[in-house]
């Protein structure tokens, strides 16, 4: 099971979670062929004021865990508990109540935001679904409150997004993700779209709320500098599954998993210096196609160290037995039959 | 494996020169790292030059021999690889080294350029960059500056900055 502090109770608990969309041949009979393993078995916990990176390449099913986090999409198998409960087994009234506390901040400011709605109506229009959050009469206090808590200026309530920049929409996204209050938020690339020199500006602020409003984040990223920068914990995703999670020091630092120590070992280091003494492993071939997983370990076929048995069993997300009773960072969950220690980052 | 593609089609022509505009996403941290290797190997190969445009401060990093910083439609800063991310002389360059993330900040802001980029249908007066500059004096508003040669002990190569103050910006930076 994923570490975490002990005494605390996870916010969130990720069992099993599955998502295929069916692939389907035919106009009129449509027939259902296959499915695309968009997530197929994802676990994590989510601890109370805690920043869990999600991190992967394109296509391995980060958005699609997010979405389902949200209730933006429903899972085909498996089990979110938000403080204990099933939250993909309630509906209706339970539901709703459940959903104002789970809140997410979208990756592009330029198509997230309705252009046709003021800020104010786009930042206040959850209440319209939440109205016991905000009563009528102190809707556009509220806004404006969240304007300013965000860092913008409260009197561009009645602005349309058009009016800003990339990095002021995703402010009004976060301020929109804030309206009700809630306890988690699910982040999913919210500064890939913007300008480099605005992006720090987003994290800072992100940092900032999270203390201001004790916020648990789900904070999905490719960039992996960012992810460790504002990540207690990361978890590894390849083709719909997480490969490997642990704190930030124990990925970074002691990373067991080949998909991660390749993944690591190809981040691009602003460091001319370090181009000379780098080991890079360069993977071959492409990513398989989550319609068509290979058997076994999902890595296998990108995978240096592949043995027979890696076409066989699956590995589980565990911590790997040669470290299970030894103390220190290389002690944590990683699914891999072959797991071992190797320094990538300079 | 579409990228691969378009890099043979454009090596068919056995070009003396390549442009590779953002060749890459970093969104594929792993296929990113198999093309620039396709292409520096092709580059050996071929004696050819590269022009790599790209916002990627690590992928710069990791190939270029020589860096050209460019700021609202103006070069402002250009130098040999190990000379710009050692000390920026322009304080542009400066603020978008400092904001990458690094490890022993954890826990504290990173730190921003403030402002936004300008629109390039109203570019500031003067220095383009000043309205967001932490160095920026009046004369900074008035005069454009030019793109002056940096000089100091022990550099070789040429090196330039589009900064009035470019000696103040690398000493800081030192
Ligand atoms: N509605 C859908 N129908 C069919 N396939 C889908 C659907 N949504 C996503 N997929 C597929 O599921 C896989 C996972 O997609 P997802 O968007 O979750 O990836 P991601 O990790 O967020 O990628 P990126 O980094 O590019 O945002 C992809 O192969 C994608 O093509
Ligand atoms: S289980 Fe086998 S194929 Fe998978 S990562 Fe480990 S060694 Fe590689
Ligand atoms: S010329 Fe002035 S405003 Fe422009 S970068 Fe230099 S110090 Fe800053
Ligand atoms: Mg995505």
């Amino acid at each position: 099971m994923p570490h975490g502090e002990p005494g605390r109770e996870p916010i969130l608990q990720v069992r099993g979670l599955v998502k295929h969309y069916p692939l389907t041949q035919g106009v009129v009979v449509r027939k259902q062929v296959g499915a695309v393993k968009a997530v197929d078995g994802v676990d994590f916990d989510l601890y109370q004021g805690e920043t869990l990176g999600i991190v992967g390449e394109s296509g391995c099913g980060k958005s699609t865990v997010a979405k389902m986090l949200v209730n933006l999409e429903r899972p085909t198998a498996g089990e979110i508990r938000y403080k204990g409960e099933d939250i993909t087994r309630l509906s209706g009234r339970a539901l709703k109540a459940v959903r104002r506390n789970i809140q997410m901040v979208f990756q592009d400011p330029y198509t997230s935001l309705n252009p046709r709605m003021t800020v104010g109506d786009i930042i206040g229009e959850p209440y319209e679904i939440h109205p016991e959050v905000a009563p009528k009469g102190s809707r556009r206090q509220k806004v404006q409150e969240l304007l300013d808590v965000v860092g913008l200026n409260p009197e561009y309530i009645n602005r349309y997004p058009h009016q800003f920049s990339g990095g002021q929409r995703q402010r009004i996204g976060i301020a929109r993700g804030l309206a009700l209050r809630p306890e988690v938020i699910v982040a999913d690339e919210p500064v890939s779209a913007l300008d480099v020199s605005v992006q720090a500006q987003v994290i800072n602020l992100l940092d900032q709320l999270q203390s201001q409003f004790d916020l648990s984040y789900v904070f999905i990223a490719h960039d992996l500098s960012i992810v460790r920068h504002i990540s207690d914990r990361v978890g590894v995703m390849y083709l719909g599954r997480i490969v490997e999670t642990g704190t930030d020091a124990e990925i970074y630092e002691h990373p067991t998993h080949p998909y991660t120590q390749a993944l690591l070992s190809a981040v691009p280091v602003p460091d001319p210096e370090a181009r000379e003494h780098r080991e890079r492993i360069i993977l071959s071939g492409d990513v398989p196609s989550p319609a068509n997983p290979p058997s076994g370990c999902r890595f296998r076929t990108r995978c240096w160290k592949a043995r027979e048995r890696c076409a066989l069993e699956v590995p589980a997300l565990a911590v790997p037995a040669e470290f299970r009773y030894a103390e220190g960072p290389a002690a944590h969950d990683s699914a891999c039959h072959f797991a071992e220690e190797k320094q990538v980052v300079p | 494996m579409r990228q691969r593609i378009m890099i043979a089609m454009a090596m068919a022509l056995e070009p003396s020169l390549i442009i590779a505009d953002e060749p890459t996403t970093a969104l594929d941290v792993t296929v990113q790292a198999q093309v620039m290797d396709l292409l520096a190997e092709l580059q050996r190969e071929l004696h050819m030059g590269l022009i790599l445009i790209t916002h990627d401060l690590g992928v710069v990093a990791d190939v270029a021999d020589t860096i050209a910083v460019m700021y609202a439609g103006r070069i402002v800063e250009r130098a040999p690889v190990h000379e710009i991310y050692r000390a920026p002389a322009h304080p542009y360059t400066r603020g978008l080294l400092a904001s990458i993330p690094r490890l022993d900040q954890k826990g504290q802001d990173l730190y921003a350029i403030k402002g936004l980029p300008p629109n390039l249908t109203r570019i500031p007066p003067g220095c383009a960059f000043h309205p967001r500059c932490p160095m920026a004096q009046d004369v900074c508003v008035t005069e454009e500056p030019p793109l002056a040669r940096v000089t100091y002990e022990g550099l070789v190569a040429e090196r330039r900055s589009a900064c009035h103050f470019w000696k103040e910006t690398l000493d800081a930076s030192r």
